[in-house]
């Protein structure tokens, strides 16, 4: 009698544990293949020394000797070389500046938003979230190419401005920062408002009406209940914006025009036209290493969230 | 107290002009029939016409539309796998890895993810022959890398919002394992399952970025072509290609709202 | 070792037997060794705090924990290592866990689907079974348009119609306003009478197991401390925290002595039947129903204790008095307010006198 039952203990055990690693192991191996390994393949070739041909570097890892162990050609200099280069250093101060303000407007504008959408409502709240998330269905590289038209010296907005007599002469927005500064607040704007009004919402109301009964005027119980409680919805939405910001390619290729210099696009430059891959991994490479710590942070802030969905 | 109720939705409002303004001048000046932006030529549909007749666009179009289709649905799978395990499993060995990886690509600048993906293919036929050269696969399997993390945000959440008790009343009943996943699981996710491949279609079919690197000669998508014909300068055929792009999400998104809407009422 | 129940089931195999069951989630055991025998058709309730362990015993019954140690068998089969869906026990679910994009027959049939039973039978036993639990009609309806009650009796039904040995019940009535909680605890034991099945219900809430069970087990942090019908379990507790969890008690604790048991701060030794005489350390425990209060001492009784009345609770049926005697102790005594309209016997602040009937005292270890 009990040899069978410990049999089919062994088999059922077995049977639910095999499903359970199929189940794992193919988004495990897919995000391997496809997302760590490439990282280190990067961090591998920003340490090789460019060269004419294809691939254009020389491998880090030479098996050619036919030894056990590979010899290694491993090359520092495509990293002090960009410390020295001005241009790269500038580059990489512009990228950190252009993010952190961005992400500074997003927070301005996209705070009043959600807090305006939290205080709606409740009916209304879900299509006026709705209007928010809706145009990032939309192209996203079109929607950039309108504010082209909007910005230009012979725009929509100057148009505007000189028939309004406001201004007599054209004022130049395209190809300077402050372009940059509106294609990302607009493109990123929506990544700002959603984690804002997911703590925004939770709140209870009767905590502000606390606020009141015990003599609080609205702008102090602003400062010092909802600000507050709602910290992690800001520190969750400034990263969101100020990561792939710093990377952001698109925004200062088309509104920043040739002259502004960001990461993103010095490292397409290197990739694309002089086809330095050791440069352009070692650019990626620094590049995260400015983001490490953001992306540090998202991640404790995620598993911090986590253990919600986990419980029990 | 009587001031803010009037200041909230004020800035509410500037907010949502500020984010439809491009989308409305877009619209509006694709019926131009002027080539220059502030010079109104009257209404005409010639640009549509001459998008209709562009080869370059068309082939990129259906191109980025088999792109979309292939990778938004591996993505749907890989995704849904991935919430599963993070929502039912608990705590396993290289969990806090396998979340760090999934959320990963959420914020991951894309610049670094097209190099990193990039590079990866070419080392891969080094070593193994495949993926032989760049094309519709390098694209496909960016895309998918990209997309998961999405899928899995959207079909995680509501996994997490369901209710247990559910699946263990079905396999309290008699239902397998497998068959529970099938008749409760899956058609209790289904809005999210749908929402996450919605969401991975839109994604794969709008980027550029990554796409410019994994991409190879004869592989043009439509982001692709129309950042090339953009860079050179305001071209009215892509607002007429916004503007359908426009109408097509507006349809899609007012068809689904009035599903959800009548599934509700039921 | 003897099981718990052995003097009701006799010499049949009991529906269910635990045999020094564990689990243990992480570093605390939830279920510390149980042994339980629950007989064929009884009505049989896990009792206990929130954390006691009762509802992983019941999970465990029903396939959807596996234990640590022990094993569980079911009609005098091993079970423990039975996946929860081929198990012949269906259970209601604390938030009845109704499939919510089906209807309320699809509910019902779904088990009967998984085990292959033809379409028309099917049809036959899910209308009857909607009948017993009185939703007749309601078939075609979707979950969120029934009632709480409603849904309830649809969560019954659909376990009932598998007709499986054993149905589990977890917090069953939790949901349900109080009103309701009152007649479906009725209609609950008639179903199961009609049935015959042996159900086996998991809640925190006394009054519903005294009202509804043929036994209760008194669960606390894993253990079981008690098996009783629960009249044995309301006046012969077993330890004081029994005594303590079921209903209300007056605790008196002291030393046993020949001439009765010495409790600190009173004058005589109060008396007590079956108590040790050895000097031990016990507790005397007397429920405030048990305890008669008048202005006047009673004469030649044993247990007197004078006091002075400080707090009165009216709750309509009957009241609470909260008494002082000279020590500075407090004594509960709660009596019926028989009469209409009449003025309380007792006021605040009156000087009284408590007595009771030595056989209505319990000496606990």
């Amino acid at each position: 009698m009990k040899a069978p039952a410990i049999a089919r203990n062994r088999g059922g055990a077995g049977r639910g544990a095999w499903g359970r690693r199929v189940v794992l192991a193919l988004p495990f191996a897919w995000l391997l293949a496809f997302f760590l390994v490439p990282f280190l393949i990067v961090a591998t070739i920003s340490l090789a020394t460019p060269r004419v041909g294809i691939p254009p570097y020389v491998p880090v890892f030479d098996w050619s000797g036919g030894h056990l162990w590979p010899s290694i050609h491993a090359d520092l200099s495509t990293f002090s070389l960009l410390f020295q280069d001005e241009l790269y250093v500038g580059a990489y101060l512009e990228s950190l500046k252009i993010a952190g303000i961005s992400t500074l407007l997003c927070l301005l504008i996209g705070y009043p938003m959600a807090l305006g959408i939290a205080r709606a409502a409740p009916n209304r709240r879900g299509p006026l979230l709705m209007l928010v998330i809706l145009p990032f269905w939309t192209s996203f590289l079109i929607r950039v190419y309108a504010w082209m038209g909007i910005l230009k010296d012979e725009g929509l907005l100057n148009s505007l401005l000189q028939w309004l007599g406001v201004i007599h002469h054209p004022l130049v927005i395209l190809n300077t920062d402050i372009a940059i500064y509106i294609g990302i607040v607009y493109s990123y704007l929506p990544f700002m408002i959603l984690p804002l009004y997911a703590t925004l919402e939770r709140q209870d109301p009767a905590l502000l009406e606390a606020a009141a009964d015990l003599g609080a005027r609205p702008w102090r119980a602003f400062l010092s209940v909802t600000l507050p409680l709602s910290l992690p919805g800001i520190v969750a939405g400034t990263l969101v914006v100020f990561i792939p910001a710093v990377g952001e390619y698109v925004i200062p290729d088309l509104l920043g025009g040739g002259e502004t210099n960001m990461l993103g696009k010095a490292l397409w430059d290197v990739f694309a036209m002089s086809r330095d891959w050791p440069t352009a991994s070692a650019l990626a490479v620094a590049m995260l290493a400015a983001l490490v710590l953001p992306l540090a942070l998202l991640s404790r802030f995620q598993s911090r969230m986590e253990p919600a969905e986990d419980g029990k | 107290m009587t001031r803010r109720p009037l200041l909230l939705p004020t800035l509410l409002a500037l907010g949502y002009t500020f984010l439809y303004l491009p989308i409305v001048v877009l619209v509006i000046y694709s019926f131009n029939a002027s080539r220059l932006v502030t010079v109104w030529g009257g209404i005409s549909t010639k640009w549509y016409v001459e998008l209709a007749h562009d080869q370059r666009f068309l082939d990129a179009g259906w191109l980025s539309l088999r792109v979309a289709v292939t990778s938004a649905s591996a993505a749907l799978v890989i995704g849904t796998l991935a919430a599963v395990a993070l929502v039912r499993f608990g705590r396993f060995r290289g969990r806090a890895l396998f979340s760090a990886l999934v959320a990963a690509p959420l914020v991951m600048p894309e610049v670094i993810m097209g190099l990193a993906l990039l590079l990866t293919f070419v080392a891969l036929e080094q070593t193994f022959g495949w993926p032989a050269g760049r094309g519709f696969l390098t694209v496909v399997i960016a895309h998918t890398t990209l997309a998961t993390a999405y899928v899995t945000v959207v079909v995680r959440s509501r996994l997490a919002q369901m209710d247990r008790s559910l699946e263990e009343a079905a396999l309290d009943l008699g239902a397998r394992p497998l068959k529970v996943f099938a008749v409760i699981t899956l058609p209790l996710i289904a809005p999210a399952l749908a929402g996450g491949w919605l969401l991975a279609f839109t994604l794969s079919i709008d980027d550029v970025v990554v796409s410019q690197f994994v991409t190879g000669p004869g592989t043009t998508t439509l982001p692709i072509a129309v950042f090339s014909s953009v860079r050179l300068g305001v071209s009215p055929e892509i607002n007429a290609l916004g503007t359908l792009i426009v109408a097509a999400v507006a349809v899609i998104i007012l068809a689904a709202t009035r599903l959800l809407a009548r599934k509700k009422e039921s | 070792m003897k099981a718990v129940g052995d003097e009701v089931i006799g010499k049949r195999d009991p529906a269910i037997r635990f045999q020094a069951i564990r689990k243990r989630f992480g570093p605390v055991d939830a279920v510390a060794g149980v042994d339980l025998d629950i007989a064929e058709g009884e009505f049989f309730s896990l009792l206990g705090p929130s954390g006691c362990g009762k509802t992983t015993l019941l999970r465990m019954l029903a396939g959807l924990e596996t234990p640590t140690d022990g094993r569980i068998l079911i009609g005098g089969q091993d079970m423990t290592q039975v996946p929860a869906y081929a198990r012949p026990v269906n259970m209601m679910f604390h938030s009845y866990a109704l499939f919510p994009h089906m209807s309320v027959a699809d509910n019902v049939a779904f088990g009967l689907k998984q085990d292959g039973v033809p379409k028309a039978e099917i049809k036959a036993r899910v209308d009857a079974m909607l009948d017993l639990v009185k939703l007749g009609g309601f078939g075609g309806r979707r979950p969120h348009q029934l009632s709480g009650g409603q849904r309830q009796r649809v969560a019954l039904a659909r376990c009932l119609v598998k007709q499986p040995r054993v149905v589990l019940l977890d917090e069953p009535l939790a949901a349900l306003d109080k009103k309701l909680r009152e007649s479906t605890q009725f209609e609950l034991v008639r179903i199961q009478n009609q049935v015959g099945i042996t159900f086996v219900m998991v809640t925190h809430d006394q009054e519903e197991a005294m009202g509804m069970s043929s036994r209760i087990a008194v669960m606390s942090a894993g253990r079981i401390l008690q098996v009783g019908r629960p009249h044995d379990i309301y006046e012969y507790p077993a330890d004081r925290f029994v005594a303590d969890f079921i209903g209300t008690a007056n605790m008196f604790e002291g030393v046993a002595a020949a001439d009765g048991i010495h409790v600190e701060g009173l004058e005589r030794p109060l008396e007590a039947l079956g108590a040790p005489t050895n000097g031990a350390a016990v507790a005397l425990m007397v429920r405030p129903e048990k305890i008669a209060m008048g202005r006047e001492a009673p004469a030649g009784g044993s247990n007197v204790l004078a006091g002075e009345v400080t707090e009165i609770g009216y709750h309509g049926d009957v009241s609470s008095y909260r008494v002082r005697l000279a020590s500075g102790r407090l004594v509960l005594v709660t009596a019926a307010n028989l009469r209409h309209a009449a003025e309380p016997a007792v006021g605040r602040g009156d000087r009284v006198y408590l007595s009771w009937h030595p056989g209505n005292a319990v000496v606990l270890p």
